[in-house]
């Protein structure tokens, strides 16, 4: 699934790297409100659904190269976590949806979870 | 600028352009000068640049009060003012900081004169400065020939400073990319360094994260000044965690920090005091 299907299944808006959306090719998702589950989150080519808006989400998903974040319960970040975002080059999605049916309407979009190699 | 140097001087993080006053003027021209330029309070000297005192918002309303605001400077400054030396380092600034609870502090060379000022703001914002000078410069090293022998990042971290919490483990990971490295060993090492760095920032005062990375290995090494672990085997353990609750709220503080860091190394070894922590982690490249 590519981050601009995504997109269209939370209904979400994108703030930045919209260009990036339809190339960026996302395997699986991690809903976390820690981000040291995230950190020990070790598959490739996810997106980070979380409902923290603090500068600290971007940074930790480019330690583990996610693909994109969503932002869910139609929070929207300050200022200083777009400019990051776009600094690092990760997109962000932000959805009205909370966490438990973003998590629930990807998953049933194909969105699975991807088995240890 | 920290060649071999452990931890940076007030010199390197103090505001040089500091706004002074001598003790003749009025209150009401203090005043003024504060009002424009939106400071609470600034050295008093004479015409030396001597510090001779410090003048300050507090003092400026007492005398608002006693409606003498025509009073010279000398009448209603603090004499015999908390200073620091240019060669004092960032952590002595730092303990006087905490000692005096004042809001800034004249910086002096060896004839007394000041030279500089030196808030707690200043060290955060100039640490972020010197460390974002230090990425660029190894970034622009690491553009080097790919059969490289070894390479040393060495970054400074600043306590409680979350703006720029996680830029050295950032660079350390962009380096380790440039060099070409696995896939998973830049993984493991970024994750590591992350986490580390983040350690530093949420429980030190300061600390150093030096990265040493060699064709074989990269040993990440974490240093902090802060109150150590008092129970090493149980900071180890999943889950727990010392943190205070804003740290919680940030999304960390889930006492996964050092078990990841392990889970990430090949080799990991810690040391804590109550004077601070090291952190030793390897990763082999092969």
């Amino acid at each position: 699934m590519t981050l601009s299907e995504v997109m269209k299944v939370l209904k979400a808006t994108c703030l930045t790297w919209q260009c990036l959306l339809e190339e960026r090719n996302v395997q699986t998702a991690c809903g976390a409100d820690l981000l040291s589950d995230v950190l020990a989150h070790d598959k490739e080519k996810t997106i980070l659904l979380t409902g923290l808006i603090h500068p600290q989400v971007i940074r930790t998903a480019e330690i583990i190269d996610l693909v994109g974040v969503v932002f869910v319960r139609g929070k929207l970040p300050s200022q200083d976590v777009i400019k990051l975002a776009e600094a690092k080059g990760i997109p962000i999605l932000c959805t009205d949806y909370q966490m438990y049916e973003s998590c629930g309407l990807l998953y049933k979009a194909g969105l699975g979870v991807v088995s240890n190699e | 600028m920290n060649n071999g140097q452990f931890f940076p001087k007030v010199a390197d993080v103090m505001t040089r352009e500091v706004i002074t006053i001598t003790s003749d003027s009025t209150v009401r021209q203090a005043k003024e000068i504060m009002r424009l330029n939106c400071i609470s309070g600034m050295p008093v000297v004479d015409q030396e640049k001597v510090l001779i005192g410090i003048i300050s918002v507090a003092d400026i309303i007492r005398v608002m009060e006693e409606n003498d605001l025509d009073a010279k400077v000398s009448k209603i400054m603090t004499t015999n003012p908390v200073f620091l030396r240019e060669q004092d380092t960032v952590g002595q600034a730092l303990s006087a900081n905490r000692q005096y609870k004042y809001g800034r502090f004249p910086v002096l060379d060896e004839k007394s004169r000041v030279v500089g000022i030196l808030t707690a703001s200043d060290i955060v914002a100039r640490l972020a400065q010197l460390l974002k000078i230090d990425q660029v410069e190894e970034h622009d090293e690491s553009k080097g020939p790919k059969d490289f022998t070894m390479q040393t990042i060495d970054f400074h971290i600043h306590g409680m400073n979350f703006e720029k919490a996680g830029e050295a483990a950032s660079t350390i990971k962009k380096i380790l990319t440039d060099l070409g490295l696995r896939k998973t060993v830049i993984r493991r090492a970024a994750i590591a360094a992350y986490d580390a760095e983040m350690n530093v920032v949420i429980h030190a005062y300061e600390g150093r994260l030096i990265a040493h990375i060699t064709p074989e290995d990269v040993t990440i090494k974490a240093m902090d000044i802060g109150p150590g672990i008092e129970d090493i085997s149980l900071a180890m353990q999943p889950g727990y965690s010392t943190a205070p609750d804003q740290i919680r709220r940030m999304g960390f503080g889930a006492g996964m920090g050092l078990p990841n860091i392990k889970k990430s190394a090949d080799e990991f070894s810690i040391e804590s005091s109550p004077r601070g922590t090291t952190l030793v982690i390897k990763i082999l490249v092969e």
